[in-house]
């Protein structure tokens, strides 16, 4: 077999056994690799209706075909389980050395079911796996968790690593590698949950390609292109570009999705970003982009700037004494979850400024848009100095940016309209941002409740605030705003993880003459439906996404890499249909966890309330539409009008085998 | 054919930075004749238009930010705001 190891490792953590599975090649060239082939794992490894934080629950690593070959953007692979934040399957893509180090560790995929009774690393160095005691690595962040383990097992070993969230299971934590981040949907908490502090992978174990020759030339081909106009964007400046751009079409959410315009969008923006704290651009292993910008968090050290919204007028809730009286070195909030009382020695420490708690230090971060906007114009903060350190605090502590920064401004509106009370808690408080931003990470306080995500709180905080707690299915919206870009609603809408910018591309139809972006339409959803076939193609083979726009016609031209790299025949439509099983099976996944047709909808917000400004100004969808679109859409997927999957399409799909039919 | 316009021309992304400004105002009667004046004056947006006629397939042209167009012959009516943006617009 070409291009995969044909075995996936399953490893035990309650029994302490590990064992090689045999993957078929039949079972490869339906699934493919990463997303898809974690499709399959999860339909096979999870028990139906199982607590995602219960030990039997899996936590799958994938790799895919791509994976160690020089392909630009190859090196990246996939992280699943169900949900903790939703309760349906989440996948989630991460990238770089543990990629290639992970694929030569001998495995297409790495299953983790079970849990340690205290907290651990899982070693696998060349399909031999130990499990270590890790009480040491217990509370740190992740990148001194990572530097950590560096030292302690040398340069061979990459780690895939949680923060201090995943520990305490805060439901959107993360999972990280070398501050890359398998961001959505909590698999940091299903992690922390096995009291695994850390996956490190090492391996020897080449796999070798049936066209070692095309192969190559197709990567100097790939690199190539990989350099033109169609990835300018991306390495000139990075996808922050979107903050100005979202602003001018009224499609960036602000406050809590009640505006599509922010007043502080320049100075925000990444062009304003990039001249006043770009330090560095880099890039993932075997990528040619370089889509990664680096900025300058500043120290809480240096005196603090006033933040930039409205919440600057709002007092901070100072000790007597002020600033300068509460400067001192204060402890770590003790978990109120299983890790508190195995933190070890070493925790970073926190610093009171004026009685807020921040970060122990400043200092480099990478920024995207979804960041940006989440911890900016969501959350009502203009100040940049304040949204780089909320970034880099998300990053250390291991919580999801979207998540954290459209909880915080769910509580925000919950607060203005008193519904929640919490001294500062205002839209624009920088302060406050920062400090809620640990206190979930801790599950102290206040954040113990948003550290349930926005469904959750909705739920205890009742008084109407679900109609405006922004999440489809649990997950937290990305930086699209639904009634400026209807082709997106819909995505957003059915998405099998949530609301979902990466598996559902469908902005680009908005952002095109091929729909009315205001007027969302029935006919708009096969377009759709196909930027949703190519991110899943393009998260199974896996490349990044931001290489999509070299290809003339991806699939054709994914089947010609895939047959160098596997020497099977693979055809477009060979892989247009993949990926349409592979969409199929996510969707069965949910269907067999308890999915309901109410489940595929929008925030009521979205339904009723008219955007007020800008080029957006009156936009709003009203039920009805979506729900035509919707309909659309599962007469596209081959799916009945209750959303529901046909044994004709299972059959079609080749799904029979992991389908619980639904006539 | 129909009169001149004055219309502005917003950058955004890529074509700002190509452009080196954030806006430019143009006089033309299509869309066409615009992007030809931005050219003209930015010669960092060559190939802004192809040989064919067509947008280059990696910018995207919307109107008043209200709706996008690839038909570079639709006409131009006084104050219009042509919007000029990467393709790639997400993240």
């Amino acid at each position: 077999m070409f291009g995969y190891h044909g075995r996936y490792l399953r490893v035990d953590l309650t029994r302490g056994a590990a064992e090689w599975v045999p993957l078929s090649a039949e079972v490869l060239r339906r699934f493919i690799g990463g997303v898809g082939l974690a499709a399959y794992l999860l339909h096979r490894e999870c028990p139906p209706r199982v607590d995602p934080l219960a030990p039997e629950a899996p936590l799958v690593f994938s790799l895919s075909p791509l994976v160690g070959t020089p392909l630009t953007t190859s090196a990246k692979f996939a992280v699943a389980a169900k949900s903790p934040l939703t309760e349906r399957f989440n996948d989630a893509l991460s990238s770089s050395h543990f990629a290639l180090a992970a694929k030569r560790a001998g495995c297409d995929a790495l299953v983790v079911v079970g849990a340690c009774t205290a907290p651990s690393i899982l070693l696998i160095d060349d399909g031999r796996v130990t499990v270590e005691p890790a009480a040491d690595l217990w509370g740190l962040p992740t990148d001194e968790t990572e530097e950590r383990l560096a030292g302690r097992l040398g340069p061979r070993f990459h780690a895939a690593v949680i923060g201090p969230a995943g520990e305490n299971r805060v439901r959107y934590a993360i999972i990280s590698h070398a501050n890359r981040h398998a961001g959505r949907g909590g698999l940091g908490a299903v992690m922390g949950a096995k009291k695994l502090k850390a996956v490190a992978v090492a391996g020897t174990q080449r796999v070798e390609v049936a066209d070692p020759a095309g192969v190559m030339a197709a990567a100097r081909d790939l690199s190539q292109r990989s350099f033109g106009p169609a990835t300018a964007k991306y390495r000139e400046l990075g996808t922050v570009a979107n903050l100005l751009t979202f602003n001018r079409f009224a499609a960036l959410p602000t406050r809590n999705f009640q505006q599509g315009m922010f007043e502080h969008a320049a100075e925000l923006s990444g062009e304003e970003l990039s001249a006043a704290r770009r330090i560095a651009r880099r890039s993932c292993a075997a990528c040619t982009i370089g889509c990664e910008h680096i900025y300058a968090a500043p120290s809480p050290l240096t005196p603090l700037p006033r933040s930039g919204g409205e919440g600057s007028k709002q007092p901070s809730p100072l000790p007597p004494g002020g600033r300068e009286a509460s400067k001192q070195l204060t402890p770590l909030p003790r978990n109120r979850g299983e890790g508190s009382g195995v933190r070890g020695a070493s925790s970073p420490p926190s610093l009171s400024l004026g009685g807020r708690e921040v970060e122990g230090e400043g200092g480099e971060v990478r920024l995207e848009y979804e960041t940006l906007f989440a911890l900016g114009p969501l959350c009502g903060v203009g100040d940049r100095d304040m949204v780089l350190r909320a970034a880099r605090a998300c990053d250390r502590l291991g919580l999801d940016t979207i998540s954290t920064g459209a909880t915080i401004a769910f509580a925000m509106e919950c607060a203005e309209r008193g519904l929640l009370s919490e001294p500062g808690l205002r839209f624009g408080n920088s302060d406050m941002v920062l400090s809620l931003i640990h206190r979930i990470a801790h599950r102290q306080g206040l954040g113990n409740l948003l550290a349930e995500g926005t469904r959750r709180a909705a739920e205890v905080i009742g008084g109407g605030s679900a109609d405006f707690a922004p999440h489809v299915k649990g997950l937290e919206l990305p930086g699209y705003e639904p009634r400026a870009l209807q082709t997106m609603a819909l995505g957003l809408a059915v998405g099998s993880r949530g609301a979902d910018h990466n598996r559902s591309g469908a902005y680009e139809v908005d952002f095109s003459a091929r729909a009315d972006r205001l007027h969302g339409s029935p006919e708009a959803a096969q377009l759709a439906v196909e930027t949703e076939d190519r991110a899943a193609l393009l998260d199974s083979l896996i490349l990044c996404k931001f290489l999509r726009g070299v290809f003339e016609d991806l699939f054709a031209e994914s089947a010609a890499l895939l047959a160098r790299v596997t020497g099977w025949d693979t055809t477009g439509d060979e892989l247009r249909t993949a990926a349409r099983r592979i969409v199929t099976a996510k969707k069965l996944f949910n269907l067999r966890e308890g999915w309901t047709p109410a489940e595929d909808t929008l925030p009521a917000r979205f339904l009723s309330e008219h955007l007020p400004d800008g080029a957006s100004a009156g936009a709003v969808l009203p039920r009805p539409r979506l729900q035509a679109m919707i309909q659309a859409y599962y007469q596209a997927r081959g799916w009945d009008r209750n959303g529901r999957v046909p044994r004709e399409t299972v059959e079609t799909l080749h799904l029979t085998d992991i389908a619980g039919v639904e006539d | 054919m129909g009169s001149t316009a004055e219309v502005t021309v917003e950058f955004y992304g890529i074509p700002r930075l190509r452009a080196g400004r954030a806006q430019l105002i143009v006089a033309a009667r299509t869309l066409g004749e615009a992007l030809a004046a931005v050219e003209r004056v930015c010669p960092g947006l060559a190939g802004l238009v192809r040989s064919d006629g067509r947008l280059a397939s990696h910018y995207l042209l919307s109107i008043d930010g209200r709706r996008f167009t690839t038909d570079l012959d639709e006409p131009l009516r006084p104050g219009n705001r042509l919007l000029l943006l990467s393709a790639d617009a997400g993240g």
